[in-house]
């Protein structure tokens, strides 16, 4: 990472995107905090979500609107990468027939973010993935927020499952709201890892500059 | 000064297990009975100084109440299953009688362990046996303690006994007669008791017998079969309550004709969780019943029921007061004042007196300064209203009635419960010194083995012995003995390691243990020497370690850490699963990846391939090393992912084995390995993957374990069920064939196939025999399948000859031929799944064919991909992890009562505790060690396929052996001092106890295959002397 080169012209507008979407899960985290239905909140979240991340790309970023045929393919293949989230949860251990709504929900929201901000920026042609996750050579300051927070968030669902065995009976040990947590919270250290980050480029940036 | 590897080896791992057995003698001390046996002779005379009643009352026993007994001992036995009794499960009976006030019960709570033996010994001898019995349980020799049985039966009882052999066994010659049966069959509920039971009619006439003890094993059966909320459950209690009814009706019957009623008790050894197992502690697995039913309590003369508890122990003094022998003298059991209202007032407080001065004495022996003790001084105030009692009694002063006897009564009950409870307490007491020192063995082993990783040179260890070092190892170990010896003088001193304290000779232990403690402080010194020696490069080499090892380790730090929360040490199960599931799931991620690169590079290899590809197949030769033709066609792989478009060649560094990730993980790194990964890829490698991921996930639901989660329904479960006894048969048969065909393929040798082709079927006809499997025609009764299992072993036994003279005449013709080893190998993989496929439980025979066949897998595919980013270490810990993993598919878990017990029976006829406990040890260390011999065939087949038997082997076996040690004495170092600091912990003996005896098993396991891996690099560098 530390050999590319930011377009400035691009750093803006992604660190507002990243402020605000760690924005929006404090103040979800906020509101749900006393009255917490683990379905609805992570519902409400993916919407909202989409929402924000739509409407920015395409009036901050002039990220067009691709053909139809294309959104319908990203669109497929969200869903289809909640699919695969969910086997791998299974595969994790998961109950298989009980609670598959709970599953599939978790599913759904690593999808959302871990796999749909690639989709909106990448697209789904796979060289750029291979460039972004395999490589990790990100060309600007929206695709390090991308592969900060995506490999974040995963990894903090992997960590959210640790609680689970232990003997405390608390009622956020129940599946998979650990685990929802623990996306949301690593998807938040993502993008402010990935802020911080463009901002230190940014400022060792500026600094070549004037000298 | 420089010692060589495999020496050094093999002393850190002795050292280690020799820390470890110190740590567990001090930590579970072992009670040193009173030999001897009580009797009438020495009693105390009632306490009373008037010369006048002294004469009148000399030391007397108390006289028996009852001139018979029968005990019915029902097997896990749950106190809700009398006392709950419902219109669907329960003993009606004996609730009857119970709420019509004409019996005597109470809840007796038992001691965990909860396992029968341990059970037996308590209920008998009135002793709180110590943790460490379950260990001794498999060995049960008979029982010299005092106990009452021995005491009926010297005092002139006849006793006739049906039931678990165990009792014959613990008191040999006791019996008049007797049948015991073995609890072997485990899944056969109806026999076993149905073979007690037809004893009965017989005896109820006879009247040559005093005593009659019966053991049930049938309701145990059905809870490990099926649980307590079984069908089966209401007709075995059912029959169970029909049992005690004919007895006691029988026996109230004859009771007109005798002098002394008849007393029939109902009781359990131990009671059974809600998944149906026992020996652990929570509150289902230690309430049993007591119920004392007579024609005495007739006509509403019981005691009325109320939930009353006592302990189990609390039977010895019970039973023997009430048949009028002695307690035995090392009971701590407490008379229950409600057996006693029958006697006179004066002789139920004797009765108290009598019990209360023997628990005294036991008292005093195992507690120093009593006499300013509170607790006897309580004691001496009972006598003391004793006393006053007796004298208005003697001196008809007043009325004296039930309720001021009570209070006497009441206050030797308190003393002797209060006394107990010092003495259990002193029972537990931790040998503080010696569990120090233990660890301080403990932490020395790490880095011992970390100096042997990591010396600069491959064969020898490097400990500096420059003239400071000499000195400084001299200094320590006389601070050390000098410290050994004050701590000696001190209240801390050591019953194991001090002199004076235990039996052996003063003079032998202060030489012995000084040497001991000067070796000890002089080798701390060296090893610490060499641990610093190596740790600069130890810094170093660490940064460059592959990431992918670097992985390995950061998950083999995070189990260490989890074992400090007892959930963890309970669910240790899941931590497997989590990260053996990650493993295979990168590696799965990344096959599928490089696997879709490839298609794509199919589409444009067309046009590139014409001029790259002579440059490519040049440079990149090294990279593909696939010399068996087997993989052939992958070698073309090779030459399209190098002609990647964008791979840019120049990147590719000459792979160096060893040393080949020396840069820190960059872009070029990843991207190297990537293509290394990708060249090894096709649509079989993929397909593969996502059946181990699937395997993965079947395995972990085959036997539901730990405590969380045990009573989900598993796949064992239900086939486990009696109804699904003829498809647990068919998926047997196609297990052992799936089995059969893959160590078939296995091997090359056409003998080895054959033997493996009759072992199979053995295993089949030996589970059919057993009652097990459905065998229509052939097997119409239950036997134990002696015959067949010693079929089995025979094969197994002459395929072991036959492997051991086929290598030894291969290596006399042909010391070159590097085969030899991996057919080695291979054949002792081989045997070992036939072993265990023999041992296992019906239920877990596909779970072998599933390991076998995962194995096969990740032997082809994994460790390709994972090895494309690292060195061996990653796959020796791979290996290792799936050894862990599979030890809890089985369905172990870190609580005794997941032992399979039966496994130790398979093919013995007769009872051998050296036998039994190597049988146990193997089926329960079956995962675990098919891994072990399936990496030592994935190591040796690396080596043979490149043709580079010999140096390389050896300094892997060397490695391999490393790395088994330091997985175990990380672990060991950290949960000794947890368990030390946490000895007073609630949880001291239902978690940390089992698993550290658990750990320590594993060690021994880990002992031996380090053994052996010396011993195979011993004789590799013979080899290797020869070749050379
Ligand atoms: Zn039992
Ligand atoms: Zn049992």
């Amino acid at each position: 990472m530390a050999g590319t080169t930011l377009k400035s012209s691009s750093t803006g507008p992604a660190l507002l995107l990243n402020v605000l979407n760690v924005l929006c899960i404090i103040l979800f985290a906020y509101f749900t905090y006393t009255n917490f239905n683990i379905l609805t909140f992570v519902e409400i979240y993916i919407i909202v979500s989409v929402i924000i991340q739509v409407l920015m790309l395409v009036s901050l970023f002039n990220v067009h609107p691709r053909k139809i045929s294309n959104v319908m393919e990203g669109i497929i293949c969200w869903i289809g990468s909640s699919l695969v989230f969910h086997t791998i949860a299974v595969l994790y251990g998961a109950p298989l027939f009980s609670s598959v709504s709970e599953t599939f929900h978790l599913a759904m929201l690593l999808a959302t973010t871990a796999a749909l901000p690639g989709l909106m920026v990448l697209g789904i042609r796979k060289e750029e993935w291979t460039r972004l996750f395999f490589k990790t050579s990100p060309s600007s300051a929206l695709e390090i927020s991308i592969l900060a927070s995506g490999v974040c968030s995963v990894l903090g669902a992997w960590l959210g499952a640790f609680p689970i065995p232990l003997d405390w009976d608390r009622p956020w040990q129940v599946w998979p709201i650990s685990c929802v947590i623990g996306t949301l919270a690593g998807y938040s250290c993502g993008l402010i890892f990935a802020t911080c980050f463009i901002l230190y480029q940014n400022m060792k940036g500026s600094k070549s500059k004037l000298f | 000064m420089k010692i060589k590897r495999s020496v050094f080896i093999l002393g850190c791992v002795c050292l280690e297990v020799l820390g470890f057995l110190v740590f567990l003698k001090g930590f579970f001390p072992v009670k040193s009975a009173i030999s001897g046996h009580a009797s009438f002779i020495d009693l105390p005379p009632q306490p009373i100084q008037d010369k006048f009643t002294q004469a009148e009352t000399p030391s007397l026993p108390v006289p028996p109440l009852f001139g018979r007994m029968v005990i019915v001992l029902i097997d896990a036995l749950r106190a809700d299953f009398v006392f709950n009794t419902t219109k669907d499960r329960g003993m009606p009976y004996v609730k009857d009688q119970i709420t019509k006030q004409e019996a005597v019960s109470f809840v007796a709570k038992a001691h965990p362990p909860t396992v029968t033996m341990p059970r037996i010994k308590a209920m008998t001898t009135g002793g709180i046996p110590g943790f460490i019995d379950v260990v001794l349980n498999f060995d049960s020799k008979s029982l010299t303690e005092d106990n009452f049985i021995t005491q009926l039966h010297r005092n002139g009882k006849k006793i006739v006994f049906y039931g678990d052999d165990t009792w014959i066994r613990l008191f040999p010659e006791h019996f008049l007669r007797e049948d015991g049966t073995t609890s072997f069959f485990v899944t056969d509920y109806t026999e076993v008791d149905d073979n007690v039971t037809r004893h009965l009619p017989d005896e109820l006439e006879r009247t040559d017998w005093d005593v009659m003890i019966l053991h049930y094993l049938g309701l145990d059966h059905i809870g490990h079969l099926a649980g307590p909320h079984s069908p089966l459950m209401g007709p075995k209690l059912k029959e169970m309550d029909g049992i005690m009814e004919k007895i006691h009706k029988a026996v109230i019957k004859q009771d007109s004709d005798l002098e002394l009623p008849t007393l029939v008790v109902l009781c359990g050894d131990h009671g059974m969780s809600d998944q149906g197992s026992h020996g652990g502690s929570s509150v289902t697995e230690v309430s049993t019943p007591l119920v004392l039913l007579s024609s005495l309590y007739s006509n509403k003369k019981g005691v009325q029921f109320d939930w009353s508890t006592l302990q189990q122990i609390d039977l010895a003094p019970i039973l023997s007061t009430l048949m009028g022998v002695p307690i035995p003298q090392n009971s701590l059991g407490a008379l229950p004042t409600d057996v006693l209202w029958k006697y006179d007032l004066r002789l139920a407080l004797r009765a108290m007196q009598l019990n209360a001065h023997q628990v005294a004495l036991v008292y005093k022996q195992n507690v120093a300064n009593y006499e300013k003790k509170f607790v006897f001084i309580q004691y001496e105030q009972a006598i003391k209203k004793h006393e006053s009692w007796l004298h208005k009694y003697y001196n008809k002063e007043v009325a004296l009635d039930e309720q001021s006897a009570y209070y006497v009564m009441k206050a030797y009950r308190d003393s002797v419960v209060a006394m107990r409870d010092q003495v259990a307490r002193s029972l537990a007491s931790y040998d503080l010194y010696a569990m120090i020192i233990a660890i301080s063995l403990l932490c020395m082993v790490p880095m011992g083995i970390v100096a042997a990783l990591f010396s600069p040179d491959g064969s020898s260890v490097q400990v500096p012995s420059c003239g400071t070092v000499r000195w400084l190892c001299v200094a320590s170990g006389v601070v050390a003995v000098a410290g050994h010896f004050t701590v000696c003088t001190t209240s801390y001193k050591s019953e194991l390691l001090c002199p004076g304290t235990s039996g052996i000779p003063a003079v032998i232990l202060v030489v012995v243990t000084g040497g001991i403690v000067f070796t000890m402080g002089a080798s701390g010194i060296l090893l610490l020497t060499a641990f610093l020696a190596v740790v600069k490069s130890l810094l170093v080499q660490m940064t460059r370690l592959p990431i992918v090892t670097k992985c390995f380790l950061l998950g083999n730090v995070l189990h260490t850490i989890s074992l400090l929360s007892s959930s963890f040490v309970e669910e240790e199960h899941q931590t497997w699963y989590f990260f053996t599931m990650t493993v295979h799931m990168a590696v799965t991620g990344l096959a599928i990846w490089s696997y879709k690169d490839q298609l794509e590079d199919e589409n444009k290899i067309s046009d590139a391939v014409s001029t790259t590809l002579k440059d490519a197949f040049n440079t990149d030769q090294t990279n593909c090393r696939k010399p068996d033709q087997k993989h052939a066609e992958q070698s073309g792989n090779c030459f399209r992912t190098v002609v990647h478009p964008s791979s840019e060649l120049h990147e590719v560094s000459p792979s160096n084995e060893l040393h080949r990730n020396t840069s820190s993980v960059s872009n070029e790194n990843t991207g190297n390995s990537r293509r290394k990964a990708s060249s090894r890829v096709n649509l079989w490698t993929v397909f593969g993957m996502l059946i181990v991921l699937m395997l993965c996930r079947l395995l972990r639901s085959w036997n539901q374990t730990g405590i969380k989660w045990a009573d989900q329904t598993d796949i064992g479960d239900w086939l486990v069920s009696p109804e699904n006894k003829l498809a647990l048969s068919v998926i047997v048969v196609v297990s052992l064939a799936v089995i059969t065909f893959l160590l078939m393929s296995l091997t090359d040798d056409q003998f080895l196939k054959i033997m493996v082709f009759i072992a199979a079927v053995g295993i089949f006809t030996f589970k059919a025999a057993n009652g097990g499997l459905v065998l229509p025609g052939i097997y119409s009764e239950v036997t134990k399948g002696v015959l067949e299992a010693r079929v089995v072993y025979a094969v197994v036994a002459l395929s072991l000859l036959y492997t051991a003279h086929k290598t030894v005449r291969n290596l006399k013709l042909q010391p070159y031929n590097t085969q030899t080893f991996l057919q080695l190998t291979k054949s002792l993989l081989v045997l070992w799944t036939l072993t265990i496929t023999l041992l296992m439980r019906p239920h877990n025979i596909p779970l072998v064919a599933q390991i076998l066949l995962q194995q096969v897998l990740i032997s082809r595919c994994v460790v390709d991909i994972v090895e494309a980013f690292s060195e061996d270490s990653s796959v020796i810990f791979l290996y290792i992890w799936m050894g862990n993993a599979a030890f809890f598919y089985q369905g172990n878990s870190n609580s005794i009562t997941t032992v399979d017990v039966s496994a130790g029976y398979v093919g013995l006829d007769g009872y051998s505790p050296v036998l039994i406990g190597t049988l146990m040890c193997a089926a329960t260390y079956a995962g675990p060690v098919f891994w072990f011999l399936a990496l030592l065939v994935k190591l040796t087949e690396r080596r043979v396929l490149r043709g580079k038997v010999g140096k390389q082997l050896k300094e892997s076996f060397l490695q391999l052996a490393c790395l088994l040690i330091l997985s175990q004495s990380i672990p060991n170092a950290v949960y000794t001092v947890l368990v030390t600091l946490q000895r007073y912990h609630l949880f001291v003996w239902s978690v940390f106890s089992p698993k550290l005896l658990y750990q320590g098993m594993t060690l021994l396991v880990t002992f031996l295959q380090v053994v052996f891996i010396l011993m195979a690099s011993f004789m590799l560098e013979k080899v290797l002397l020869i070749t050379n």
